[in-house]
Parts: structure tokens; C-alpha cells; sequence
């Protein structure tokens, strides 16, 4: 092996090698195994995922039915169909110490929430969250650790495992965006835009007024023509203030939020079947909370959607790159942008957007 | 004024999106976007492609003959500040080879605006990419990674 000759360093000042990463993968998976290996056995469930089989393993159907709540929707993929993705996820006992084998230098950037990737294998901890992950790349296996005494935080019980999605689908030509996806007829709008700009709550006006939605926080986009977003979360994040106000006959997953952020919808029970698996995406919407009497459209250029939708999407989510730029900008390319003013009520903005793709449905048949 | 200084992106850290009159820069190292109108499209697309500043100047003064006499003041504003941002590095010799570059039609000469946000610059300083090398098992670059640092 040769020696580098300048050596990657960690916070604290240790040098940090590529084969301590592959040994912490190593241990990390003969601890996961360990655990698959306790008397109790370990559960295991299949979910489709953005059209393709997903196999999660966990020890108990307890932690299972805690953490993916907001993938049951996409649960029962055929279990004779091969999995194209296997997680396991695990929590650490109270006196564990998940990086116990990893170098001082290894164990200071991932405890201080770093991404570190090396040979296919990519691993990053959410120092916050308490979580760890792992995506081998190659054998397309993650594995997922929550330490720590904290109960999982609510936004992970709202997108869960979207580092590892994020790893996969950029393993495969795809890329999760920062968008909520409303729509009807199997073709729909993204919703763009920072937080506070109105987007959650605007997918949630569509859903009362009788529209489906896809998701309201992350999507996952595939490069097809026209281009499709696929749901991941069956969750939505809303203001205790907004859910009160305008939403009073809907009530948060129990559990789901934190107390004094946002709580957290169950988007499958208020959806039923108007929870949409994939919507072909015919036009992307920035919302503006603006109080104008009637809600109206602008037309923005494709500059102002990227703008809108890639520094969001590609920094929120670790190892965000250039290459991740193309298929945001071949979709703003192709899909038209307009900027959405909105009014102060929600169903009239929610009818403005149905209008909106009613039109442009007509304008593509012709 | 010689005017014969070349320059090219910063690569691999800095992406640059062009479109009709608009162009989007994002720093992955950095965090910092930015958003470039009006002239200042055409003079990095022109820049970034390579071109000499003279040749910029003379391109442009081709594209908009009324703006001739601003022209100069105005590259050098941008230009300062696009150093400044290390979005351009100074490129030694000839030009890189690359696509062709591709200014589309020709707009209404506008002073060259460019806007800077750095609203997601704190999550993405917060998540650095370490990446090690696969056949060294050594450090390569860490992207995210303030300049000075590995």
C-alpha cells in the first residue's frame, strides 16, 4: 500500500486512510450480523421504492413499524423478486459503542457529522439525529444505526433513510429533490421552493381540495421523457399554527413531530388512494406566500427554477456534487416554471393549480 | 493594456449553468450560488471558456456596438469580483479544449449584474465530503472544505 503523501486529517489533527473506513464497514457488519444472529428473529420487509424492490431488515417488527412508518404505502414488493437494495437498520444498545473500532481520526469526522467515502463505500452520521449510515455501493447494501438515548427525531420519522436513498439513487442515475408533488391523473406540478416558501402547506390545500399528492419535503426524480417524480415519503410536515388554522379535522401521526416543530401528517390515512405513486412532471411551481386577493402565475425562466430547486436539493443531502446538477437542470429545461403567488385561501390556491395543469394538459394534447 | 490574461472555472468544485440571458454558479466547496444576468452571462460563458480578455471585449463590442465605450469598466467590475469569488482561477496557456461556446442571440446590452446567496453555505459547511482514494487509500480532496483545508 502506498503511503499518501499528505494525509487527510480530522478535526482533532489524526490522519484518517481509506482502509479504516473499509474497517469500520467491516465491523459495522459483522455487528448488523450479530444482531440478525440474537435469539429473537429478525423481521424483514419489502417495500418498492421508486419502482424497485427494497428489502429492510431490522431486529424487531417493532423498530420497523417506528421508523418506516412513512414508507408503509410502498410495503409488499414480491418476495420472490430480488431486492435491488437491502438496508438493515439496527439500534445501538445504551452502552455501545458503535465506532469502538474505528481510528481516533475516523471517529472524529463521522461523530462530527462528516461524509467520508472511500472505494464505493460512502458513510456519514447525523450527529443531531443520532443516526449512522453506511451505502456499499457495489453490493448495493446499506445499514443504518441509531445511537444514542434520544428517541429518533422527528424529521427522520418523516423522511427515513433518505441518506441512504439519496446515495442509491444517485447510484443509479437518479436524484432526490427538495419538492412536494401535487398533481391528478397521473401527471402533476413540483412545488419548489426554500422553507417557508409555502410549499407544504400548498400540497396539503391540493390534498383537501381532492387532488393527489406525492409527497411534500422530498421526491425522487428519474431522467424520463417528460420527467418523472416518484413518491418516497407518505408524510408531511405542517406548522401546529397552519394545522390548527387550516387543516382543524387533521391530526398528526402520533409520535411524528417534535414539540415545538412542525408536526408530522400522515399523508396515507388523509389520502387514501389519492396518495400518488409517481407523477409525470408537466410544469414546477415556486410558491410565494404573497397574500394577493386571487392566487396568480408568473412565469419564471429556466434560471430562476434552479434556482429555486438545486441549492436546496443538493446541500441538504450529504455529498451533494456537480454531477447531480445535470438531471435538475435538464428538467428545468424541459418542464415549464411559473411562480405561484398565493393567496390567503388555501382552497383557491389549490383550485388555481389544478386550473393550471387542467391547462397545461390541454396545451400538451394538442 | 495588454489584455491577454486567460482564465477557466474552477473545476471540479464550481458548476456552471448557462441559460438564454441567465446563468446559475454553484460552489460545492464553498456553498455560496450565484445567480449572473444581463452581460455578465456572456462575459463568463466567454471567460470561462478561455477566451482572452481582449477577445471577450472585441466579441462583445461585436454584440453590442452601443456599449462599446462600457464595456472595458464593465468586464473588469465582474471579472474582479468573479476572481474574487474564486468562481475563475487564472488559466496558464492556450485555452482548454471544450464545447463550443454558445452565446444565443444577442439581448439588449444591460450592465452585467452578479448576485451572491449563501443561505445553504452553514448545512453544507456543516456536511464536508471526505474523499479517500481508492488505490492509495489515501486522501484525494474534501470537498466542502474551506480553501487551506484537506
Amino acid at each position: 500500500m502506498t503511503a499518501p503523501s499528505r494525509a487527510l486529517r480530522a478535526p482533532g489533527g489524526q490522519p484518517v486512510e481509506g482502509y479504516e473506513l473499509a474497517a469500520l464497514a467491516h465491523d459495522l457488519r459483522e455487528r448488523f450480523a450479530a444482531a440478525s444472529r440474537a435469539p429473537a428473529a429478525p423481521e424483514m420487509r419489502r417495500y418498492r421504492l421508486a419502482g424497485r424492490p427494497v428489502a429492510v431488515r431490522a431486529p424487531t417488527g417493532t423498530l420497523l413499524d417506528r421508523w418506516l412508518w412513512a414508507l408503509a404505502p410502498w410495503a409488499g414488493a414480491a418476495a420472490g423478486e430480488p431486492a435491488e437494495l437491502t438496508v438493515s437498520l439496527r439500534e445501538a444498545d445504551a452502552d455501545e459503542d458503535p465506532l469502538a473500532s474505528a481510528s481516533s481520526g475516523l471517529r472524529a469526522l463521522v461523530l462530527q457529522g462528516e461524509m467520508v467515502t472511500a472505494g464505493g463505500l460512502a458513510a456519514h452520521a447525523h450527529a443531531e439525529g443520532g443516526t449512522i449510515s453506511l451505502f456499499d455501493r457495489e453490493a448495493r447494501e446499506a445499514l443504518v444505526l441509531h445511537v444514542g438515548r434520544r428517541p429518533l427525531p422527528g424529521w427522520e420519522l418523516a423522511a427515513p433513510l433518505r441518506t441512504v436513498l439519496h446515495w442509491w439513487s444517485e447510484s443509479l442515475g437518479a436524484q432526490l429533490v427538495h419538492a412536494a408533488g401535487v398533481g391528478f391523473g397521473g401527471r402533476g406540478s413540483l412545488l419548489v421552493g426554500a422553507g417557508g416558501s409555502g410549499k407544504s402547506t400548498t400540497a396539503l390545500s391540493c390534498l383537501a381540495a381532492g387532488m393527489d399528492v406525492a409527497g411534500d419535503d422530498y421526491l425522487w426524480l428519474e431522467g424520463e421523457v417528460p420527467p418523472v417524480a416518484h413518491a418516497l415519503y407518505a408524510s408531511a410536515k405542517v406548522e401546529s399554527a397552519r394545522l390548527a388554522a387550516w387543516f382543524p379535522s387533521w391530526h398528526p401521526h402520533p409520535g411524528g413531530g417534535d414539540p415545538g416543530e412542525k408536526q408530522v401528517l400522515p399523508l396515507a390515512a388523509l389520502a387514501g388512494a389519492r396518495l400518488a405513486t409517481r407523477l409525470s412532471v408537466t410544469s414546477i411551481l415556486l410558491p410565494r406566500v404573497s397574500h394577493v386577493p386571487r392566487p396568480r402565475f408568473e412565469p419564471v425562466s429556466p434560471a430562476a427554477a434552479l434556482l429555486a430547486l438545486a441549492p436546496s436539493s443538493l446541500f441538504q443531502l450529504p455529498g451533494g456534487r456537480p454531477a447531480h446538477l445535470r438531471l435538475l437542470t435538464r428538467l428545468v429545461r424541459e418542464v415549464p416554471a411559473h411562480r405561484l403567488h398565493l393567496s390567503l385561501d388555501p382552497l383557491a390556491n389549490a383550485e388555481a393549480i389544478r386550473g393550471h395543469l387542467e391547462t397545461a394538459a390541454t396545451h400538451g394534447a394538442r | 493594456m495588454a489584455r491577454d490574461a486567460r482564465y477557466r472555472l474552477r473545476l471540479p468544485e464550481v458548476s456552471l449553468e448557462s441559460f438564454e440571458g441567465e446563468s446559475i454558479v454553484i460552489d460545492f466547496a464553498s456553498g455560496c450560488y450565484y445567480s449572473l444576468t444581463s452581460s455578465a452571462t456572456e462575459m463568463l460563458t466567454l471567460l470561462a471558456s478561455g477566451a482572452q480578455e481582449a477577445e471577450v471585449l472585441r466579441l462583445l463590442a461585436t454584440r453590442h456596438p452601443g456599449a462599446s465605450a462600457r464595456l472595458g469598466a464593465d468586464l473588469d467590475g465582474l471579472l474582479e469580483r468573479l476572481l474574487g469569488e474564486r468562481i475563475l482561477i487564472s488559466h496558464e496557456g492556450p485555452p482548454p479544449a471544450g464545447d463550443q461556446t454558445h452565446l444565443g442571440p444577442a439581448l439588449a446590452y444591460l450592465p452585467p449584474v452578479l448576485e451572491r446567496f449563501e443561505d445553504m453555505r452553514e448545512m453544507l459547511l456543516l456536511d464536508p465530503i471526505h474523499e479517500l482514494d481508492e488505490a492509495t487509500w489515501g486522501p484525494t480532496r474534501a470537498h466542502g472544505a474551506e480553501p487551506g483545508q484537506a
